[in-house]
């Protein structure tokens, strides 16, 4: 009998492995794909500060885009996880529900209000507390309203609501960079990011990881319900505010750096579903990984596809998970409920 | 010896007050069966006793108050299976059941070969050792039921607090969930069971405790509180009874007219 325990155990660390290779494949692609061809050899002495055009290219532009696309991809993953997990619907994700609008709400309004010239902490901060707001309240009206038209719903409310608020900040800015910015945090972008971003992000989503990865016993044992999590001495207080407080760190310091990118929290968990099973503890740490993949070769689909403009990230990430929204909502009318 | 105490026992709920001054205690090795018709207050106590719904009076674990044992101490000692048998994902039935264990797994740490003993015991004792591998959304009523049985069982608690763990049962598990409940008591734990079934209440239960409207109308062994006047009193019925095999069976045979219920 243990045998079969282990035969799942094993399936996991199998998928924990494909992941990590293709994640690394992308990576490699990432950092050596480009307009400007550069062999492996210069890529290598680009990256270690060898030579200074091909530093400039290497640590300005193709290795933070690469850094960005792992953390940022990871957040939404975990955080679609942790979500799904605490409020017990499979159609739980940040970019959904307005938590990535709000931060990126948050982020405006650093700008407009001129704060993020008084401290490089103040547009982060912001974002994080956009994403902390539209977090909690969305746990209040899922706890209020469990099922799954009442959470998207709440979703809706709170997305419009920000992007309605967002594009109001831009409207009124007298900036003419404005409108530039406005599809940025409406959308959502990994060009033209820089170490730097890099470093004011890291902090936050890597405590937003810790939080989040470490609220997997509770969301399992939440599979059983409430009253029931409960007497198996689980806190739900702590619980929710740990995965509240993680998403908002780990989704506000995303938004910050690269806008809202929608439906990566939504896919990354339910491809996994097939192979790890719906427990969702187990699928926290997959879903980081899948995070990362699926935002890193939507990039690279980015960079690669010739458009006259490049597409933004966020387009393409909706562009795939929309109609998979639609048939899980769609499947949903027989198994969600 | 007394393992759980609970005194005068009230709970308020939107106003009302829903359990009203209810005392019992459970010894180690006991079965208590906890009856009443619908709305009498006993999910909401026995949820009271779990720590889960807040109420006036004291409930005490071996002489200490419950309210000061960690959450962790507390999940180990008192196991508790709600109504409904919810599981809101599709876990395998063996996911589930190890869910169990959680109260003894220290944070990070992987289940160790007693937890997965424990998680097949409890699979064994329910009769649901072949259905492992199955997801929860694949399984019958009863299969769920007893899924979610052997989840209380594999927390191995001494007390073990259930809410209607028979309600959904065929004749032929009703039984075996009971004789089980029953080796588990004898094995030194105290349960206090929520029971429907008058029948097994009073062949497979040490002492039944009758609510009505929030009170213990009576408590005592079933001879004494299955009495014509309590049947009539608490659920509006007469029955039939019996003996066989000598124990007692009784059977509610017919519905008294409201007039006639209340001052039987």
């Amino acid at each position: 009998m243990s045998r079969v325990v282990d035969a799942d155990v094993r399936r996991g660390r199998r998928v924990i492995v494909v992941l990590a290779v293709l994640a690394t494949g992308l990576t490699l692609a990432g950092l050596l794909l480009g307009p400007l061809p550069l062999s492996p050899w210069q890529v290598l002495t680009g990256l270690i500060g060898g030579d200074e055009r091909l530093a400039l290219i290497m640590l300005e532009i193709r290795l933070p885009r690469v850094v960005l696309g792992w953390m940022v991809g990871a957040s939404l993953g975990l955080s679609g996880a942790a979500l799904q997990g605490l409020l017990r619907n499979p159609l739980a994700e940040p970019g959904i529900l307005g938590v990535s609008a709000s931060a990126g709400l948050g982020a405006v309004l650093a700008l407009y209000f001129g704060l993020a010239q008084v401290s490089a902490w103040a547009l982060p901060l912001c974002a994080l507390g956009g994403a902390l707001l539209a977090t909690a309240s969305l746990a209040v009206l899922a706890t209020r309203d469990p099922n799954s038209l009442g959470l998207i719903l709440a979703g809706l409310a709170v997305s419009s609501l920000a992007v309605a608020l967002t594009s109001l900040a831009l409207n009124l800015a007298p900036n003419p960079l404005a409108l530039s910015e406005m599809v940025l945090w409406l959308l959502g972008s990994l060009r033209d990011r820089g170490l730097n971003d890099v470093a004011l992000a890291a902090p936050f989503m890597a405590a937003g990881w810790v939080l989040l990865l470490s609220a997997g016993r509770g969301l399992d044992a939440l599979t059983l319900g409430e009253e029931a999590a409960r007497s198996l001495g689980i806190g739900l207080g702590s619980l929710r505010a740990q995965v509240i407080s993680g998403t908002a760190l780990a989704v506000g310091a995303a938004t910050a750096v690269t806008g809202a990118i929608g439906f990566v929290g939504l896919i990354a968990p339910h491809l996994l579903r097939p192979w790890l099973g719906h427990q969702p503890g187990r699928l926290l740490l997959p879903s980081a990984l899948a995070g990362a993949v699926l935002l890193m070769a939507a990039d690279l689909l980015v960079r690669l596809v010739p458009t006259r403009q490049e597409l933004m990230l966020g387009v393409v990430t909706a562009l795939i998970g929309a109609p998979f929204f639609l048939h899980l909502l769609l499947r949903g009318r027989r198994t969600l409920s | 010896m007394t393992l759980l105490e609970a005194e005068r026992i009230s709970v308020d709920l939107g106003g009302r007050t829903v359990v009203n001054q209810v005392s019992l205690r459970a010894a180690a090795g006991q079965l208590l069966a906890l009856i009443g018709p619908n709305g009498a207050g006993k999910t909401t106590l026995l949820a009271a006793l779990a720590g889960l719904r807040r109420f006036r009076g004291s409930v005490r674990w071996q002489g200490r108050p419950l309210a000061t044992l960690g959450r962790r101490e507390r999940a180990r000692v008192l196991a508790y299976l709600p109504q409904g048998h919810i599981a809101h994902w599709p876990l395998t039935v063996r996911r589930l059941v190890e869910l169990g264990r959680l109260p003894h797994l220290a944070p990070w740490r992987t289940p160790v070969a007693a937890d997965r003993l424990a998680v097949e015991e409890a699979m064994q004792r329910t009769d649901i050792a072949e259905l492992a591998e199955r997801p929860f959304d694949t399984l019958s009523g009863g299969e769920r039921a007893r899924v979610m049985l052997a989840r209380v069982l594999a927390v191995e608690a001494p007390l073990v607090l259930a809410d209607e763990p028979v309600a959904a049962l065929d004749p032929y598990h009703q039984l075996r969930v009971m004789e089980l409940l029953r080796d588990y008591a004898d094995s030194g734990a105290a349960l206090v069971v929520v029971l429907h079934d008058l029948t097994l209440a009073a062949r497979f239960c040490d002492e039944l405790l009758l609510l009505r409207e929030g009170a213990l109308v009576a408590r005592g062994p079933a001879d004494e509180v299955l009495s014509a006047v309590h049947l009539a009193e608490a659920y509006r019925v007469t029955a039939l009874r019996g003996e066989h095999e000598d124990q007692r069976y009784v059977l509610p045979w017919r519905r008294l007219a409201a007039e006639e219920s209340g001052e039987v």
